[in-house]
């Protein structure tokens, strides 16, 4: 059992799950920060950059940090968050009104808004909520990635650090 | 063939349906593609068009497999990025023309949003589902 999880996230995501989810997140973590530090033939060395909490973090601080407002990372987050959004207006959890707001806000966005931020969760919180993400649906299919849907803020902590 | 009859046609959409259509092709060129955190469309969420408009799918999807040479299915990372991009922005057009930009209104609206710290309680006036 790990100590604690690991999931890297846009500061503008995590706005918009407090304002408009009722502080409630999804998120995909993982037991390691960083998969490059893992043992070679460890269970958490096949976890892929895209997967890795680190490497997620390094790759969104230096594209906020070039000011790159282009970058292809960006804009697939910008459109996951829309798409997030999306779900929930299917679901009857936020009205149009909501969901055309979310989109003048993601339109509207500095590039500062999208920095990384690391939510650090002690496992005993969230070991009821956290789910195995599915073989198909994994960025790499022998790494373990976990995944929460509905996290509330309660159960973990925020950090930003300078991680090149 | 260049992006304009794609371009048109979603411009020809209500901002809402095309939005849902838009849903719809990019769960469908996730479908058989492993996913990431920089993407991660929940397979669980539902498919948005319903039966009456199931035939603008069928439409947009021989529009853009005629346009880039490649079943909707079979599109990889990159070229997902640039279809999704040109559909994206001929909808914010429709958007912006439908219900309205105001830049400054948004920007009062983000600042608002920006006192959510992520090291402070959010006050419950800013975690009211927008109702504030």
């Amino acid at each position: 059992m790990p100590l604690v999880l690991y999931s890297t996230n846009a500061y503008i995501a995590y706005m918009i799950n407090e304002r408009y989810y009722k502080g409630l997140h999804y998120v995909w973590c993982s037991e390691v920060f960083d998969a490059r530090a893992q043992y070679a033939y460890g269970p958490h060395a096949s976890i892929p950059p895209s997967s890795s909490p680190g490497e997620i973090y390094k790759a969104m601080r230096e594209d906020v940090r070039r000011g790159d407002r282009h970058s292809e990372n960006l804009k697939r987050l910008r459109k996951s968050i829309l798409e997030g959004a999306k779900a929930k207006l299917g679901t009857g959890e936020i009205t149009q009104l909501q969901y055309d707001e979310i989109r003048r806000i993601l339109k509207r966005a500095l590039l500062t808004d999208f920095r990384p931020i690391l939510y650090i969760m002690p496992y005993q919180g969230v070991a009821k909520l956290v789910e195995e993400v599915p073989i198909e649906e994994r960025a790499h299919p022998l790494s373990l990635e976990l995944r929460i849907s509905v996290l509330p803020r309660t159960l973990f902590d925020v950090i930003e650090v300078s991680y090149e | 063939m260049n992006n304009d009859e794609l371009r048109s046609f979603i411009l020809s959409l209500p901002t809402d349906l095309a939005d849902d259509l838009i849903f719809d092709l990019h769960k469908t060129m996730k479908k058989n593609k492993r996913l990431d955190v920089w993407n991660p469309i929940p397979q669980s969420s539902p498919y948005m068009l319903d039966e009456e408009h199931k035939e603008l799918f069928e439409r947009a999807r021989r529009l853009i497999e005629a346009r880039w040479q490649t079943r909707l299915e079979e599109v990889n990372d990159e070229l997902e990025l640039e279809i999704i991009s040109v559909l994206d922005d001929a909808n914010w057009e429709k958007f912006k023309t439908e219900k309205g930009f105001d830049e400054k209104e948004t920007e009062i609206l983000l600042n608002e949003l920006r006192k959510i710290s992520p090291y402070q309680p959010t006050p419950e006036y800013l975690r009211s589902n927008g109702q504030a």
